[in-house]
């Protein structure tokens, strides 16, 4: 074909040389002849189109019986598409080519008269009338199936030979069907539309590109939404994000394990399988590994989703323990130890009603732990205190004394607990004596009322505590002056201030505080001595010796409830102690008051006050302008006295100023024009991400300087919005910073790993 | 009664040796510290002037080429390699570190039009005004022969277009070049395997989008900014300017976002799904913006304009946050931001190279500890007060040249005259006759699908 193109090519070459300088006027004539074709053939094309678009039949280029306008319009058609394209519209019609390339040496019209010899019936349609894929604008690739050209019928021939005779009936039977179908409704058959233009199809194909790249960019939208809320940047983004290991052969490959797993198997999958199964095992041990079966997703979720919220609970209560315990203050754990036991007398009350029985053993319980709670001890050096003074041990002689003094003390104690078995007695004959009673004990016994037990309690402790002082009396007798000091006090004998305040003077502060708790309260007594004694000094009244029972002070600071009747009367002396100094203290001050009056006697401050005002006030004054010069339009010299009212007329008066603030005011003074230095390093307006005033001076009022922040809140506050590596590249964002679907993205933290590997081994 | 006590373990201030250095107890009662805001407004304030004292931006120049640099780029991989192109052919490679030409080809016959790296980062492609296209290594030369300007190209490609600007595929071998059409290469085949039209005039910069690395964006002499599709084959979309673009960079950590240096003293900053809004306008320069520059971790632009200064904008801000020039430095014709955000590169038309810190006032080399976090209690501080009118005149504070200095005033008074002539006829018409168009949208003349 190709060859034939080329030849005709050649061919047609040659004509137009061929023709010479004489041949000239010929050609012309033939070109008008040609333009006269050319001009019939785009005629005819017009009309065919239009009937084309009126009709709606189904034309074949066999329905154009008029051979000449056949011809003009494949004339029209060559002009307009140039020989080469000509071509291969006649599309390889043997006879046509091999003409054209016998006839060499003819000029144009004998092309166009070979191209008239062309019959019509070779010709193939170029009209488009269903939908394909491959759209050749001129048909040149889609051959017609001509149903009445024999084709289908030799088709079916060659069935019937085969033998398929029946199936050739039925192919014959809807041939006939299809081609009455076609004759009787061809109206029906519509064209489809013609391509869109270039121009519009590609703006088509652009916008929806377009909507398409928009789409997919915005994956980015999250990461890049993170990155500019982001308190802090980090470049080079870490990009070593581990994947979750795959098994190598997917979750497929069943191995059963455990002997369990094994018979389920051989249910399942049959013996032979389970078998080879376990030889492979044998083979390849790595597999038993946990590594080689991973954990599903959901799994590794659940168990990791597991994990966090037992780790989150115990960092609550580790939080909330630590919370507590950093709390110093000692009031604050005796009410928590109070509420405890409350909450549990409440309980325990309930549990009384409700169920009889289950509150004696509760209450045994209770007096059981008691009773550990005493032996258990404040004094085995675990305290806070004792630590310390462990710690101090090293270096201090004095702390070592009081620490073994400690121990000494705890050691009797528990000897004494032991020895004093009366009372444990009591209590452990309580619960059985209520057992052997009727329904409800409490009803019964209510004398053994909480009160009581409680009174109980106190006695209990009152006789310990008397207990333990008569021995440290014993211990310290006659060795120490302030020792013995201090038992008189504790008989209830009542000191002289002076002296105990003496002594406190050469107390050692931590001798005192040596015997932890108890001995504490001691301490705290002589404190409010010692702050009551220096009150009375600062008044400077009359030193009084008074009577103080230290005991009862400690009373009243510890527990008010329980008041001595004896105690009142002290504590009224006290009062009165505080009163006086009170009382001494007005008298001095309108003494005071009187001192100074008389040493100011002669400065009349009022006065001078109102004149500084004054000076502030014409300070503050504009001031008039003087223009005046002399000898400007005048004469001037040494004794020229220039006239008053021509120099009136140069001075410019100033204006008046708005009125002074403090003008209404008598006794301030408002400077008004210290603001301007200050002013310059104010700021005047809300700035722009602000909108109210008080939001700004928000972020300015914390200080993130380490003067007023601790360390860490210092680097938290002060850290840099970005962070840059030294040398390091900064690549451009990629793709893997982006969330990929779920199942893929899922990462088994590596303490999971570790806990399924320690599983599965067990 | 609660007893205080002051007890210490002298295990705290007991030093077993000297060198032992104890936390000393710190009271940060505000009582015993006062005047916290006003302390920290002077520290701010000191710490502003020291900004200014310590800005020294210029660090040093690469003199070599013997005509104007018309190009620059950076490797993608190695901090310390620098690549210039001059107006004569001249392709040089440098060493930052050294301040050193390591390589000269003579790679084109005239202009050097543009240079990429390819996506392995180990052959570099360049074009030029010979309409050629050319590949050669990456890596510095061995022997000394080829400093000497003996290097040969890998491949050249000979092409029947003039090409203007050249850039890489981030992941495939595949590169786009422009000038009378945007044009698709892959490898080192003789011919583009794509051809993208539309519009008849000519482009004068491409840049493949390095993220997202289907989208490819250019310039054309048409005004108009493009974006390219490379997977569909087609533009898909097209923003029309009031005045040519000169060059566009893409940010590198935000994939939809560019910016575009134009020839109205401006550059834009688009989001490439909103077109019709720029996102930012970048205002200052006092001429053409020629050549813009992403810092590494997009938070700011690098612009080099035809005013001789280099400016530095942070990217949600609309003026300048730093301005650049020497007395020499003459016309820009590449700026560039270095991998690691740490210095600016500029070419100018004088011939040399300049190399800036992106900080004027950093300290180079590693820091201590205790200056690292002095830095940093600056640096918040200065931010803190950032709005107080001292700190911030001191801060804004910038000496620049004569020229740049008078162009900006008669450009504010143009501005000025402009919106108060609008203002005038908007109070002399109908309601709605001169509507308020945004800043931003000023100069956007169309998008066109």
């Amino acid at each position: 074909m190709k060859k034939n193109t080329t030849k005709q090519k050649f061919s047609a070459k040659k004509a137009s040389t061929n023709g010479g300088g004489a041949d000239k006027r010929r050609n012309k004539l033939d070109r008008s002849k040609q333009k006269q074709a050319l001009k019939n053939g785009r005629k005819i094309m017009k009309a065919r189109k239009e009937r084309s678009d009126k009709s709606e039949e189904v034309e074949d280029i066999n329905a154009f019986s008029n051979e000449e306008e056949t011809q003009n319009e494949a004339a029209g058609q060559k002009q307009v598409l140039g020989i080469e394209d000509y071509d291969d519209f006649i599309a390889g019609s043997e006879e046509c080519t091999a003409e054209v390339a016998t006839e060499d040496g003819l000029d144009n019209t004998a092309l166009i008269e070979s191209i008239q010899a062309i019959s019509s019936s070779n010709r193939r349609t170029f009209k488009r009338k269903e939908a394909s894929k491959v759209v050749e604008e001129f048909g040149t690739v889609k051959r017609r199936v001509n149903v009445g050209d024999g084709g289908v019928n030799k088709f079916l021939e060659s069935v019937k030979e085969v033998g398929e005779t029946k199936t050739a009936e039925k192919v014959a039977k809807l041939i006939s069907v299809a081609e009455n179908s076609k004759s009787s409704k061809p109206k029906s058959v519509k064209t489809l539309d013609a391509p869109a233009e270039r121009v519009t199809s590609e703006k088509v194909k652009r916008a929806v590109l377009y909507d398409n790249a928009k789409e997919e960019v915005s994956k980015w939208n999250s990461v890049v939404y993170h990155n500019r809320v982001a308190e802090q940047l980090v470049f080079p983004m870490s990009e070593d994000k581990k994947g979750f290991k795959k098994s190598r052969k997917g979750g497929a490959e069943f191995m059963p394990v455990t002997p369990l797993e094994e018979e389920i198997a051989k249910v399942l999958y049959g013996e032979e399988y389970v078998q080879r199964k376990k030889a492979e095992m044998a083979k390849d041990p790595e597999k038993t590994d946990i590594e080689s079966y991973m954990l599903s997703v959901e799994e590794a979720m659940a168990t990791h989703s597991e994990m966090a919220k037992l780790r989150a609970m115990q960092s609550y209560a580790m939080a909330k323990a630590k919370r507590q315990n950093k709390i110093k203050s000692k009031k604050y754990h005796r009410l928590l130890r109070k509420s405890k036991i409350k909450q549990q007398m409440k309980e325990f009350e309930e549990l009384q009603t409700k169920d009889p029985e289950g509150a004696l053993l509760k209450l045994e319980e209770l007096e059981k732990s008691r009773v550990q709670e005493r032996m258990s001890l404040k004094h085995r050096n675990t305290s806070k205190w004792a630590k310390m003074q462990a710690a101090r041990a090293k270096y201090n002689k004095d702390s070592r004394i009081a620490l073994s003094e400690q121990l000494k003390i705890s050691r009797d104690l528990t000897q004494k607990v032991k020895e004093s078995s009366d009372e444990e007695e009591e209590d452990m004959e309580l619960p059985q004596l209520v057992k052997s009673s009727a329904e409800n004990p409490w009803m019964l016994k209510p004398s053994l009322q909480e009160n009581d037990k409680l009174q109980m309690y106190y006695t209990g402790y009152k006789k310990f505590w008397n207990e333990y002082n008569d021995q440290m009396q014993k211990q310290q007798q006659g060795t120490d002056k302030k020792s013995t000091e201090q038992t008189a006090k504790k008989d209830g004998d009542a000191g002289e201030i002076r002296d105990i305040l003496v002594n406190d003077e050469e107390i050692n502060t931590e001798n005192i505080s040596d015997v932890d708790d108890v001995p504490s309260n001691e301490w705290s007594g002589s404190q409010t001595r010692t702050s009551a004694t220096d009150k009375k000094e600062a008044v400077g009244s009359t030193e009084k010796s008074m009577k103080v029972n230290p005991d009862n002070f400690l009373k009243i600071t510890k527990s008010g409830s329980t008041i001595d009747p004896q105690f009142n009367a002290e504590n009224s002396q006290a009062v009165d102690l505080l009163d006086d100094s009170e009382e001494s203290d007005d008298e001095s001050e309108s003494r005071q008051r009187n001192l100074i009056a008389e040493a100011f006697e002669d400065d009349d401050v009022v006065n001078e006050f109102h004149k500084q005002k004054k000076e502030a006030i014409d300070d503050s004054k504009p001031q008039d302008i003087d223009n005046f010069l002399p000898g400007w339009g005048s004469w001037t010299g040494k004794d020229v006295v220039p006239e008053p009212r021509r120099r009136k007329r140069f001075i410019k008066k100033a204006k008046k100023g708005p009125p002074r603030k403090d003008a209404r005011i008598s006794h301030v003074i408002i400077n008004e024009e210290v603001g301007d230095k200050v002013r310059m390093h104010q700021v005047k307006n809300v700035p722009f991400p602000f909108t109210r005033v008080k939001d700004f001076e928000r972020t300015l009022r914390a200080p993130i300087g380490r003067t007023w922040m601790p360390e860490h809140a210092v680097k938290s506050l002060t850290a840099p919005k970005v962070i840059t590596r030294l040398g390091a590249t900064i690549k451009p964002i990629s793709e893997d910073v982006l969330a990929k679907p779920k199942t893929k993205k899922f990462h088994v933290p590596n303490t999971i790993v570790r806990m399924a590997k320690v599983t599965s081994k067990r | 009664m609660k007893v205080k006590v002051l007890s210490r373990n002298p295990d705290r201030y007991f030093r077993e040796t000297k060198n032992d250095i104890h936390k000393v107890p710190r009271n940060y009662d505000p009582a015993l510290h006062p005047f916290e805001m006003q302390r920290e407004y002077v520290r701010a304030l000191n710490a502003t002037k020291l900004e200014r004292v310590f800005a020294k931006p210029f660090l040093g120049c690469f003199d070599g080429h013997s005509d104007v640099v018309s190009c620059l780029n950076k490797h993608p991989d190695q901090l310390s390699w620098l690549y210039s192109g001059a107006a004569d052919g001249m392709v040089k490679q440098w060493n930052i570190p050294l301040r050193k030409c390591v390589r000269t080809m003579q790679a084109h016959e005239g202009y050097v039009r543009g240079m990429t790296f390819t996506e392995d980062s180990e052959t570099l492609i360049t074009i030029g005004d010979d309409k050629n296209i050319r590949f050669w290594s990456s890596k510095p030369p061995e022997s000394s022969s080829e400093e000497d300007g003996d290097v040969l190209p890998k491949h050249s490609i000979i092409t029947k277009y003039q090409l203007s600007s050249i850039s890489h595929h981030a992941k495939k071998n595949l590169f786009a070049t422009c000038g009378d059409a945007c044009l698709l290469w892959e490898g080192e085949r003789n011919e583009p395997i794509n051809k993208f039209e539309w519009g008849a005039d000519t482009m004068n910069c491409v840049r493949f989008n390095p993220s997202q690395c289907n989208v490819l964006g250019g310039c054309a002499s048409d005004r108009s900014i493009l974006l390219y599709d490379i997977r569909g084959g087609s533009p898909i979309r097209k923003v029309v300017l009031s005045l040519r673009s000169n060059s566009i960079c893409w940010n590198p950590m935000e994939p939809f976002v560019f910016v575009a240096a134009n020839e109205d003293y401006n550059s834009y900053m688009f989001d490439m799904r909103r077109l019709k809004n720029p996102l930012n306008v970048f205002k200052d320069h006092v001429s053409a913006v020629i050549d813009v520059d992403f810092s590494p971790t997009g938070k700011e632009i690098v612009t080099g304009s035809y005013d001789k200064t280099i400016r530095i904008f942070e990217v949600d801000k609309g003026h300048s946050r730093e301005v650049y020039h020497t007395k020499r430095m003459q016309r820009l014709t590449s700026v560039l931001y270095t991998m690691d955000n740490k210095y600016i590169i500029s070419g100018s038309d004088e011939m040399n190279i300049r190399i800036w810190k992106a900080k004027a006032w950093e300290k180079l080399g590693t820091l201590k500890t205790r200056e690292r976090n002095a830095l940093n209690y600056n640096e918040s501080l200065k931010e803190k007060f950032a709005h107080f009118p001292q700190i911030k005149r001191i801060a804004r504070h910038r000496h620049v040249p004569r020229h740049v200095y008078h162009a900006k005033k008669e450009l504010q008074t143009i501005r000025d005259s402009k919106k108060r002539k609008e203002d005038n006829r908007r109070q002399h018409t109908k309601r709605g006759v001169v509507p308020h168009v945004p800043e931003r949208q000023k100069n956007v003349v169309s998008e066109q699908e």
